[in-house]
């Protein structure tokens, strides 16, 4: 889905009022309070909540019993929504003037209606610098970082920000063993070497997708990557690969930033 | 001599008559206070027990009295430190029977029976636990937690318990303009709030429940239409369910914007620590020769309601944060 900074796509009538409300001084975050304490430390001012959502359909794909393989139906359809979600939240935010979206989380609803339905939410908070310094990223668009206030705040202290959060989703087919195979293997220690040949595959897959969109945002780096393995309901031997981060670049103008020594404190509870 | 066969004297038995006496007396008292009890609760208040206990803590001859709290240990210092002492613990709560409402609607609707129970009940817990607070002289609430129960003998019914500790704030910290704040925030939170210069002055909540009837893309996506559309299990090709996703986007809208009217209510400047719960499930209908699977979403937004007041900022100026690294 192409970005669109003048877009309320899903935001239906009642929402323009409250972005409207968002725009003239009330906010709403789901910051704690700790959270919300150290973002305005760094500068920082919490203008909304803001959320994108999508309920989508997944197709249907047929696997082979016995090969492994990547399901691309699947994968684009995880791909898809969330992008659906994640950009109908940025645009959100550059509604209410954004610089960024901090303390984002990606939630997967599946509820009763059964496994080719769900929802995908994107949920942050939107933020500006109050001094108006500049803090979107390369490509103009609002940040997002699934980055919590206080990691938020010890990462600019650090003299670096984030410009995006960047995902990679691998569904995979993992191929049956044969029925020689599993004869073969009775009774012994033994590795399966198809299955872990299949787990480095699909993982690899999601990496490099991740790392990919790094690379096009100009990221030097990704911090707080988390790598989930899940089985949508899709029945067994079918997995989703999903790696997701951070990235970030240096600050401008603060090329040789010291990190301050952090105190060593022993809690004694 | 076996009591069996005892005589009882005159003085035995007008005690015990007295006794009797004194046994129906106490039986109607504590009928009455029963039925005063369910007067009260219907009129939205507390029973008498609890007004009772609670008023005792304001009688000034009523001697000392201990206080009771669920602060933990390092909450309770934080607080005595700024001068915010506990006077008890408070509660609130409501079983609310939800009324009847139609099985499906064909139009994208509010489910006004759900929401409204859902809004009424949690109302009715705050309010009691606000009517608690009042009643003992509290100036405000910490650490309100708001719980939703279920009991297998109330089937269909709501609950929500609302339970937190009634305190009373150091001189200076007092809102002049409110009765008793209510707040979800810890002790901790609530004094690091403070010392920032920022008042929390409530606690804002809304749930909306709404229905989305599918139309005719999701049935074709669902399989509605049978094998010639898309098979049995429904379509094979990846699609956005656009009508749910406006749904969903309708009901987050509601909740939103009757959270934003609250915050206006109480003089707020913005909701932190804001906390979405959201819920969908399907309803299968027939629609003449097809059955569909109709979306019911509810949303649920609760937050803490915050106000900016510099001058309850401390003084000199909080220093920055210090960074540590915990060697647990």
């Amino acid at each position: 889905m192409a970005y669109d900074p003048t877009s309320t796509e899903g935001v239906p009538e009642a929402g323009a009022a409250r972005l409207e409300q968002n725009r003239s001084g009330l906010f709403t975050s789901d910051l704690s309070v700790n959270e919300f304490l150290l973002v305005r430390q760094a500068g920082f001012q919490p203008l909304g909540l803001v959320i994108g959502s999508s309920i989508y359909h997944i197709g249907y794909q047929q696997a082979q019993w016995k090969q492994s393989q990547e399901m691309n139906v699947l994968s684009q359809a995880m791909y898809e929504a969330r992008e659906l979600a994640m950009t109908r939240m940025e645009e959100e935010a550059e509604q209410l003037g954004a610089d960024g979206i901090v303390g984002v989380r990606l939630v997967i609803g599946r509820y009763d209606w059964g496994e080719s339905m769900a929802e995908f939410i994107a949920m942050g908070t939107a933020v500006k610098h109050r001094a108006g310094e500049l803090h979107r990223a390369p490509s103009g668009r609002p940040f997002t970082s699934d980055l919590s206030g206080q990691e938020f705040w010890t990462l600019l202290q650090t003299g670096h920000r984030p410009v995006g959060l960047v995902m990679g989703s691998c569904v995979y087919h993992v191929a049956h063993q044969s029925w020689r195979q599993s004869i073969g293997n009775t009774g012994r220690n033994v590795e399966l070497p198809n299955f872990t040949q299949a787990l480095y595959d699909a993982r690899e897959l999601a990496m490099e997708r991740m790392q990919a969109e790094a690379l096009q945002a100009k990221a030097e780096g990704i911090v707080g990557v988390h790598i989930e393995e899940k089985s949508h309901g899709w029945g067994s031997h079918v997995i989703e690969f999903f790696a997701i981060g951070t990235a970030i670049i240096p600050s401008e103008g603060i090329e040789d930033h010291v990190i301050p020594a952090p105190q060593t404190v022993l809690d004694l509870s | 001599m076996s009591p069996l066969f005892h005589r009882r004297s005159e003085e035995e038995k007008a005690a015990e008559e007295a006794a009797a006496q004194a046994r129906r007396v106490n039986a109607a008292r504590s009928d009455e206070r029963t039925a005063a009890s369910l007067v009260q609760i219907e009129q939205g208040h507390i029973p008498v027990a609890a007004s009772e206990r609670l008023t005792q803590f304001t009688q000034a001859g009523a001697g000392p009295t201990a206080f009771s709290s669920d602060l933990g240990v390092s909450e309770w210092s934080a607080l005595a430190r700024i001068g915010i002492t506990p006077i008890t613990q408070v509660m609130g709560s409501s079983i609310y029977h939800v009324g009847w409402q139609p099985t499906y609607y064909n139009v994208p609707t509010e489910v006004r029976v759900l929401s409204d129970a859902y809004n009424e009940c949690r109302r009715n817990a705050l309010n009691r636990l606000l009517e608690e607070a009042q009643l003992c002289g509290a100036d405000a609430v910490v650490g309100v937690r708001i719980d939703q129960g279920a009991h297998d003998w109330a089937p269909g019914a709501l609950e929500f318990i609302a339970v937190g500790t009634a305190v009373r704030l150091a001189h200076a910290m007092r809102d002049p303009s409110a009765t008793a704040v209510l707040s979800d925030l810890s002790g901790q939170e609530f004094v690091q709030l403070c010392q920032a210069g920022m008042r929390p002055v409530g606690i804002a909540a809304h749930t909306s429940v709404h229905y989305v009837p599918a139309t005719g893309q999701t049935q074709m996506a669902q399989g509605s239409f049978g094998g010639a559309f898309g098979g049995p299990g429904g379509s094979w090709a990846n699609q956005e369910l656009v009508d749910f996703s406006h749904g969903v986007y309708e009901a987050r809208e509601k909740a939103m914007g009757f959270v934003a009217a609250q915050v206006q209510q109480l003089g707020g400047d913005g909701v932190i620590g804001v906390e979405v719960r959201e819920h969908g499930r399907t309803h299968a209908v027939r629609r003449g020769m097809y059955e569909t699977k109709d979306l019911e979403v509810t949303f649920h937004v609760m937050g803490t309601v915050i106000r900016e007041e510099p001058a309850l900022a401390s003084q000199p100026a909080q220093p920055p944060p210090v960074q540590i690294l915990s060697l647990r």
